[in-house]
């Protein structure tokens, strides 16, 4: 597993819980910023459409007004009655310039022209096609409405009517493709009003209006009344449009050379929704140079017939801007919040690391031999104290059992100092003397002394026998000690297992086997050489081979055999003898354990020879183990080679 | 044939004392010592056969003395057998008592061993 710091690893933890919480707040502050503003934005261009719709009727209702009160003027009905073309001309035309009218013009009760204040040298023609007037005529009363007006009726009206209505398309990308490329109709709010004789007969029909086309009264004025002409970085915040059909005729969105931009046509999905369908469309929309939130819907004849378009439209970069700017501030609150969150986190995660630190130097120290160190308790934090305290409670306990281990060691340093001079005192000393007294017992018993007695020689035979015992005894108990002071060193030499160790070691028993008369087989090939320590092997060797014969059946055999092994060396030697049974296996190695003779007679041991044995095996990397026989047992050992 | 000289550096004459009716009756002739200084000094004085060594003693002991005569050339080839208490490792004459060893005419005879080890490897060397 990848190991961290502690402190990185809290600062970690603690980033990613900021930079988690930080990241979703900044995403759901960016959506509902901009779902909120989108809204209000959307919920904005509805209402100024309505604002747009009223004003544009306030216009209808305006020329309205203007035709019916005119209508209701004696001078028309006497002028009428008196054929007076003259006055009706002046008078008509005073009215529409006062007005603001294109149009003001007069039929007489079957619907021919009388006169047309704007171009009075056209007159005669019939206006019975005219929706407006054909209505009066029959029903009687005032109507106004959106009219689409064909281009030989603005001729009669007036040329440069027809030539304001004249609009060439400009080309748009978005809009519905169209075989046409210009307009000569025009669209008009129109009035129509019966004027009625004296008698209360319809003696005539006044009609006036205007033509919308190039004509920016209306939208300037939504303009005015909505978006008060704020402007935002040099653009008209606001805009209107009228469309006839589908064509701007009447705006003040700009194109980008700064003039009104009528001719171009609005898209083909607006074109279907407002113009096909009838319904209106809200959205957001790319007009000439901006986007916009636009709301469009459509604008209705008399007769309910779709002729044209009423738009309005909000800059949408404000709003933009704005979510924007509220977006970024809400992001550096983010921010200075993380940054705010983050100087926390360092100064937990240096609170929290900092005495671990001191800490982990304390036990550096305490590794180090300074038992007994003390680190600060204060740190601040409760758990942190406690870990301190009882850190430098263990330390005073190591640093006190230190104490008591060096004078414990030192008093064992002198008493091992004793032992080894008592051991140098037995090794010497008492071997001085058992040999001394050896010599002589023995030297008694061959008669170099003087002759002796068949009965004395018996006694001195037991007397030498059990001193040879004594020796051996002596001899097992200086190599238990030299093991147990771990002063076995290993002295490698090159060894001939069967020249130098078992030869030599048959050769110190041999007159013990013939006591025995036992049978003793060599099979120890020649050739195995082993680098070990001789010394110790030989004793290894005096062992088994002399426990092989004390513990073998008189007349027995005792088998050498070797085998190589490649690595190592396996040495076994075999007995004729009682096999050992199992639990008796496990306790034969350890020390002052013997076997049990109870069929035999008594054999003297000391319970040493097999421990010593196994120590030796084991220093030379090898194993000793016994496997019973069907009628003996073999004493086993492994040893490395070491070449 | 001249009896074989003997010299046997030991300081405990309970020791020579009880071996000497045996080496006698191997016609050996034994001088004995009780410190390696004198026994070095009888050495080159006698020119012996054989010389037994023992180990600890006063003043010398015994692996520096076979040293020094293993080192002088009229006396490098007379065998010496160790025949001492000592038959473990002595922590400071390890190396030394490896160069010993190393001589074949030096053997190991613990004390506590039957006398006839000592006779029979004392023969050996004075056969050959």
């Amino acid at each position: 597993m990848k190991t961290r710091k502690l402190r990185a690893k809290i600062l970690i933890s603690f980033f990613s819980v900021i930079a988690i919480l930080a990241l979703s707040i900044a995403i759901l502050g960016f959506y509902v910023i901009k779902n909120d503003i989108i809204e209000r934005a959307q919920s904005k261009v509805k209402n100024d459409l309505n604002s747009a719709r009223e004003i544009y009727h306030e216009e209808s209702r305006s020329i309205k007004d203007v035709v019916r009160f005119t209508a209701f003027r004696f001078f028309i009905k006497e002028a009428i009655r008196d054929s007076d073309i003259e006055t009706l001309q002046s008078e008509l035309e005073k009215i529409r310039k006062k007005e603001s009218l294109d149009v003001l013009s007069l039929t007489d009760e079957n619907g021919q022209v009388i006169v047309r204040s704007r171009n009075p040298s056209v007159n005669g023609d019939s206006q019975v096609q005219d929706e407006l007037v054909s209505r009066v005529l029959s029903g009687g009363k005032i109507i106004a409405g959106t009219v689409i007006v064909p281009s030989e009726e603005l001729i009669k009206e007036g040329a440069d009517l027809a030539e304001q209505a004249y609009i060439k398309f400009v080309p748009v990308p978005k809009a519905k493709p169209s075989q046409r490329t210009e307009r000569t109709s025009g669209m008009m709010i129109k009035a129509a009003a019966p004027v009625f004789g004296y008698d209360g007969s319809l003696i005539g029909v006044l009609y006036g209006g205007i033509l919308l086309n190039r004509n920016y009264k209306v939208v300037d004025r939504i303009k005015e009344t909505v978006y008060e002409e704020v402007e935002y970085k040099g653009k008209d915040i606001g805009t209107a449009t009228i469309f006839q059909g589908d064509l701007r005729v009447s705006t003040n969105v700009k194109a980008e050379n700064g003039s009104r931009a009528i001719g171009t046509r609005v898209s083909e999905e607006v074109y279907e929704q407002v113009l096909v369908k009838g319904l209106p469309w809200i959205g957001r929309a790319f007009v000439v140079t901006d986007w916009y939130k636009a709301a469009y819907e459509p604008i209705k004849d008399v007769d309910g017939r779709i002729v044209g378009i009423l738009y309005v439209g909000t800059l949408e970069k404000p709003f933009i801007d704005m979510a924007k700017n509220i977006f970024l501030f809400f992001l550096a609150i983010v921010l200075v919040s993380t940054l705010l969150a983050s100087v926390f986190a360092l100064i937990l995660a240096g609170v929290i690391s900092r005495p671990l630190t001191y800490m982990l130097n304390a036990t550096k120290k305490l590794s180090e031999g300074n038992f007994g160190y003390k680190v600060n308790i204060e740190t601040g934090t409760t758990e942190l104290n406690m870990l301190a305290a009882s850190f430098n409670n263990m330390s005073s306990q190591i640093g006190e059992r230190e104490r008591s281990l060096k004078i414990s060691n030192e008093k064992l340093a002198v008493l091992n100092n004793t032992y080894l001079d008592l051991v140098a005192f037995v090794s010497h000393e008492l071997k001085g003397i058992l040999g001394s007294t050896i010599v002589n017992a023995y030297s008694v018993r061959d008669g170099f002394f003087g002759a002796i007695n068949s009965r004395q020689r018996k006694a001195l035979d037991s007397v030498t026998k059990n001193l040879d015992c004594l020796a051996g005894t002596v001899k097992k108990f200086l190599d238990l000690s030299r093991i147990e002071k771990g002063e076995l060193e290993l002295n490698r030499t090159e060894v001939c297992l069967r020249e130098d160790v078992f030869n030599s070691s048959l050769e110190t028993f041999a007159r013990k086997t013939v006591e025995k008369q036992m049978e003793i087989i060599n099979n120890i090939q020649p050739q195995i050489k082993v680098n070990c320590d001789i010394d110790l092997l030989l004793i290894v060797a005096n062992n088994l081979v002399d426990n092989a014969i004390n513990y073998g059946f008189e007349k027995g055999k005792v088998i050498l055999s070797s085998k190589d092994l490649g690595e190592r060396v396996q040495i076994e030697i075999y007995n004729d003898s009682r096999p050992i049974g199992e639990e008796e296996k496990a306790r034969l190695f350890r020390k002052f354990s013997r076997l049990d003779a109870h069929d035999q007679k008594r054999t003297k041991g000391n319970g040493l020879g097999l421990f010593i044995a196994r120590e030796i095996i084991a220093k030379h990397g090898g194993d000793i183990w016994v496997e019973p026989r069907e009628n003996g047992n073999s004493f086993i050992f492994q040893i490395e080679k070491v070449f | 044939m001249a009896k074989k000289k003997i010299i046997w550096v030991e300081d405990d004459d309970e020791i020579i004392s009880a071996f000497k009716p045996r080496f006698a009756s191997q016609g050996w002739e034994v001088l004995s010592t009780a410190s390696a200084e004198q026994g070095k000094a009888l050495a080159r004085k006698e020119k012996p056969d054989l010389i037994i060594m023992d180990i600890i003693m006063a003043g010398e002991h015994g692996y520096a003395a076979i040293e020094d005569l293993k080192s002088e050339s009229a006396l490098a080839n007379v065998p010496i057998i160790v025949f001492s208490g000592v038959t473990h490792r002595w922590r400071e004459t390890t190396a030394s008592r490896q160069d010993a060893l190393l001589t074949e005419a030096c053997e190991f005879i613990d004390k506590s061993e039957k006398p006839d080890v000592l006779i029979g490897t004392v023969s050996k060397y004075l056969q050959t």
